[in-house]
């Protein structure tokens, strides 16, 4: 679906004659990538359908709020707003249900992560250069998560800073920093799995 | 050296090739890290997109629209007429004007004068518009998907061999009238559109 067609469903979706007809448009689309989204981050089924209908209500509130104050919803970038919205469920499902997941931070240098010395007997030299990276990855997503989400909804959505510091919540400026941080933190791992 | 973006060009660079451009002029090291990282990432996306289930997805549909409905979001859904309705409401209506005569006569009693003969209004009936196919449900399949996804309801039926779409027209999006025209089908007055799709 493209940003244009978004766009003009979520204007339906002020209408209640529209309204079913532009959720199931829209839910068709969205649902299977927001669901493969949910199951890189490990989100079990039963979650996952939560994570996203409270996407769903959230989206409609927004939408009635608007409709409320005699506002027309007019958004830059739809799709990555959407998935911000469903980002946000799915960030607070997870405080919710007080899961242990490693939070993220913003400082590079906490210490709340897991050893970064491959186990013992495993060398790291052997690894061919994609398997060091995914390697390296995937550390790297469990320290950085929010990097590592970054990092795929560039890759998934071919998206650039300016729609990414929408799906970060975060301004241009702060969105290229994070995107620079993310790149150096990357190497770093990479670096040390295979020196 | 930094850039407009505020980037270095590796980072740039890097930038560019994950998100799937073709960059000509960068280093080594910053293309082949950055096309594995894409590789990895696009493959684990696409594992996880083939371990979503068709099945989840359509209950996911009813379930959405319970909650939102749950939540007061979303209106109840209006019983749908069947096309059969229209025929029936004829039917009736014609029987209370035969019998008409028969219940003054026998029934009421005869203290009122006759009240002068009004004209009926009868309900038009729309007859469904016929497509003739070799393959009747894979045409009416076709043909429904098409109109679902321009968020026309559709409601399919397969009887012997035929195949009968109603289709509650409440908008006119870009396309739609087009695509009728393909199959030769006019819209009715009434915006019920009832389609049979019967073998060649």
């Amino acid at each position: 679906m493209t940003n244009s067609r978004l766009s003009s469903l979520l204007k339906h979706l002020a209408d209640p004659g529209k309204r079913r007809s532009s959720v199931l448009l829209i839910y068709d689309d969205f649902a299977p990538k927001f669901h493969a989204w949910l199951i890189r981050k490990g989100v079990s089924r039963h979650e996952r359908e939560d994570i996203i209908q409270d996407a769903f209500v959230s989206l409609l509130k927004h939408v009635d709020k608007k409709a409320k104050d005699n506002r027309e919803i007019n958004i830059e970038f739809p799709k990555t707003w959407l998935f911000s919205i469903m980002k946000n469920c799915y960030n607070s499902h997870k405080k919710k249900r007080r899961k242990k997941m490693v939070e993220y931070t913003d400082d590079p240098e906490s210490d709340c992560c897991p050893s970064l010395i491959p186990p013992a007997g495993e060398n790291a030299r052997r690894l061919s250069l994609a398997l060091s990276l995914e390697k390296a990855f995937d550390i790297f997503s469990s320290r950085y998560p929010l990097c590592s989400q970054a990092l795929e909804y560039i890759v998934i959505e071919g998206v650039g800073l300016k729609e990414l510091g929408v799906f970060l919540g975060k301004t241009y400026g702060a969105t290229r920093q994070f995107v620079s941080d993310c790149r150096k933190r990357l190497r770093t791992l990479w670096k040390e799995l295979t020196s | 050296m930094k850039e407009k973006t505020g980037l270095t060009k590796n980072e740039k660079d890097w930038l560019s090739i994950m998100s799937g451009k073709n960059v000509d002029n960068a280093e080594n090291e910053v293309r082949e890290s950055a096309e594995n990282l894409r590789e990895i990432i696009l493959e684990r996306h696409k594992k996880a997109v083939e371990a979503v289930c068709r099945e989840d997805i359509k209950k996911g549909r009813h379930r959405l629209l319970f909650r939102l409905r749950k939540e007061g979001l979303l209106e109840p859904e209006k019983k749908r007429v069947s096309f059969l309705a229209p025929l029936a409401l004829a039917a009736s209506l014609a029987l209370l004007i035969l019998n008409g005569p028969i219940v003054r006569q026998y029934w009421l009693p005869d203290n009122n004068p006759p009240a002068p003969e009004q004209p009926v209004a009868v309900k038009k009936f729309t007859p469904p518009q016929v497509i003739y196919s070799k393959n009747p449900e894979a045409t009416a399949k076709e043909l429904a998907e098409k109109i679902k996804q321009m968020g026309i309801s559709v409601e399919k039926t397969v009887e012997d061999g035929s195949a009968i779409l109603v289709i509650t027209i409440t908008d006119r999006p870009e396309g739609f009238v087009d695509l009728l025209k393909q199959f030769d089908i006019a819209i009715p007055e009434n915006n019920i559109l009832v389609v049979e799709v019967i073998k060649k």
